[in-house]
């Protein structure tokens, strides 16, 4: 199998985002990554109620998509949640073949669309949460160290705090379930 | 050690409960789910779980009537009740009831990670802190001193048979070992507990302050000594007179003591009638008075008289099963002291605790406790709490104890990276085939 992530746009048209994750990603995994084509949203995935998309049934979707790709990150701009949490950033199977990020809430303000202001930040949120999201693919759990990509993300605030890299100890652990997958 | 937590999700919605395992999961806890209060019940009269997640509104069962069955089945495990919004009235009988918190359905994630990490947190603390005390409260003990090694268990059978003696004892040890707080005891069970324990120690005073400290004197007995004073030879009539140190005691002091021990009867400095020596002698020493009657050091007559029953307390790195036991127990009497709440000690600050090979012995231990306690800022000690001085690369005891120890300090790393054995084995510094070799030389196999 071709050891490739490839990265999905759902609703997703920022094509400076989908180019800084294909660089970002191979840093941080022994991986390649490349942005393949533009994907849709799953019928049913919007809750109407809730004016949100069901994080979950857009990632088995994903998952379900064709290609030979080792990996799938799904990267969309609509809002996301599961029935349990009253929004997600991200979601990934654990371990499993897709991964899925939302830009939604990581602009410069709390929540709310895409920014215009601080997009370095901004990318950098992207940047770690792909990654994170990733990372949960390959079995790996939350980190305790906070600056590690794998510490849970619980607010926007604990994403700025992390780097774009995993920790050694994650990094060991990544390497065996590579050897091994 | 830290282990996997397990999570019980007791909810009727599937979604919810596909969701919120996965949520869980991703914190890296074991997850079980249930459909309904009764499987619940059932799994949990034979499992044990770290914290139950329950919905308050379920069909048959609802999770109120479950939790009143929960806190008969355990009383201990921690329970947060889910509920929607705006049923806010049964989250609070919930709260009545015994759970630890209610959640409103759906969660903000900052709200539910950081409340299912402080109800873990307490949890653990709860567990440590039960440990300890079992610690404490299972090993041997002999008035304030505690053990479970067997050496110390002999040593505690040997005191009670002498305590109620009025033989002398003689107890050597290390510096920071206790030999103080054993003679303390011994008075304590003897038959003079009813009269004075008066110490003294050979290596604090001046050769003629101690001598009149000691024996007293009388009224003229040198310039100064303008009225009589009795000494602590008299202050311990009826009860207990201990000599602390006594390698320390210089040649003329050594005559002195041996002429006491000998006639049982002393005169004070510049007196002219005998005095009665009505006490039970207890000495101690932290060097080797055999190796000193043989420099001429010390009086041969002096060490017979005084070593007629001996008992050597161990350095505390010769018994480092007693660690744990006398942590908790230091810990359980200065957090009343200095009025913490502190009340358990991490896996970490316990393996930097049985890894240290305390050169001050028990004394050095109470001190690292103290000091852990003062500096502490969470519930539990953490290894950043303790002296700088335990906080280096832990040294292995040596002799015999070498495999036991190896064994339990691969066995707890192993435990601690959940058996990821890329992870321990960087942890131990050693490669994989190492650590390999070591679990099938000990055996050692995750429960």
């Amino acid at each position: 199998m071709n050891r490739i992530v490839e990265i999905v746009p759902l609703e997703m048209t920022d094509q400076g985002v989908l180019s800084a994750l294909a660089e970002e990603i191979p840093r941080a995994f022994p991986l390649k990554a490349q942005v393949g084509a533009a994907g849709n949203l799953p019928d049913g995935s919007l809750d109407n109620q809730r004016g949100q998309y069901h994080a979950t049934r857009i990632l088995e979707h994903l998952a379900a998509s064709g290609g030979d790709a080792f990996r799938l990150l799904g990267i969309t701009s609509v809002d996301l949640f599961t029935p349990i949490l009253k929004y997600v950033f991200g979601e990934a199977m654990l371990p499993g073949r897709a991964a899925l990020v939302s830009i939604y809430r990581l602009g410069s303000q709390p929540s709310g669309p895409t920014p215009g202001k601080n997009r370095e930040l901004f990318i950098n949120r992207v940047l770690k949460e792909g990654i994170h999201e990733l990372g949960h693919t390959f079995g790996l759990t939350h980190c305790r160290e906070p600056t590690c990509v794998m510490a849970a993300s619980l607010d926007a605030n604990h994403i700025d705090a992390k780097s774009t890299r995993l920790c050694y100890y994650c990094g060991v652990m990544l390497g065996d379930m590579l050897d091994g997958a | 050690m830290r282990r996997k937590t397990r999570i019980l999700v007791v909810d009727d919605e599937l979604s919810i409960r596909i969701s919120l395992g996965d949520l869980l999961r991703r914190d890296g806890h074991q997850v079980d789910v249930a459909e309904s209060a009764e499987p619940a019940l059932e799994v949990l009269k034979t499992q044990l779980f770290d914290l139950l997640i329950v919905d308050i509104k379920m069909p048959g069962m609802d999770g109120l009537e479950m939790l009143e069955h929960v806190k008969n089945l355990d009383p201990d495990v921690p329970v947060v009740m889910m509920t929607a919004y705006g049923s806010i009235d049964s989250a609070v009988k919930a709260m009545k009831l015994g759970a630890n918190d209610y959640v409103v359905k759906p969660f903000d994630p900052l709200e539910i990670g950081m409340l299912v990490e402080r109800i873990l947190e307490e949890q653990t603390v709860r567990r440590e802190h039960q440990l300890l005390k079992h610690q404490v409260k299972t090993c041997g003990s002999y008035g304030p001193m505690i053990g479970r090694s067997p050496v110390m268990l002999k040593l505690f059978e040997l005191v009670e048979d002498v305590a109620t003696t009025d033989s002398v004892v003689l107890i050597s040890g290390e510096s920071g070992t206790g030999k103080e707080v054993l003679a303390r005891a011994i008075h304590e069970k003897s038959s003079r507990s009813e009269g004075l324990f008066v110490g003294v120690n050979f290596g604090a005073f001046t050769e003629s302050l101690l001598e009149s400290e000691l024996f007293g004197y009388d009224k003229g007995a040198f310039t100064g000594a303008e009225s009589s004073k009795p000494g602590l030879l008299e202050a311990a009539a009826g009860g207990t007179l201990f000599l602390d140190e006594i390698g320390d005691a210089s040649p003329k002091m050594q005559i002195d003591l041996l002429r006491v021990l000998q006639e049982r009867k002393f005169r004070r400095v510049g007196g002219v009638k005998d005095v009665e020596a009505d006490f039970r002698v207890l000495a101690a020493t932290n060097r080797n008075l055999e190796q000193a009657v043989e420099s001429g050091a010390f009086r041969q007559d002096l060490y017979y008289r005084l070593n007629v029953v001996q008992i050597e307390i161990p350095p505390l790195r010769e018994r480092r099963e007693d660690i744990p036991a006398l942590a908790g127990h230091f810990l359980e009497k200065l957090r009343v002291r200095l009025n913490k709440k502190t009340s358990s000690i991490s896996p970490e600050g316990m393996q930097l605790l049985l890894n240290h090979e305390w050169p001050g012995n028990v004394r050095e231990l109470e001190n690292a406790i103290e000091r852990a306690l003062v500096v502490g800022k969470q519930k539990r000690i953490m290894p950043e709490d303790l002296p700088i001085a335990l906080q280096g690369p832990g040294e292995a005891p040596a002799e015999e104890s070498l495999d036991s120890w190896e064994q339990s300090y691969i066995s707890a790393k192993l435990e601690y990276y959940d058996w990821n054995i890329s992870r321990t084995a960087q942890a131990l510094k050693i490669d994989r085939s190492t650590l390999y070799a070591k679990i099938k030389k000990y055996n050692l196999s995750r429960d």
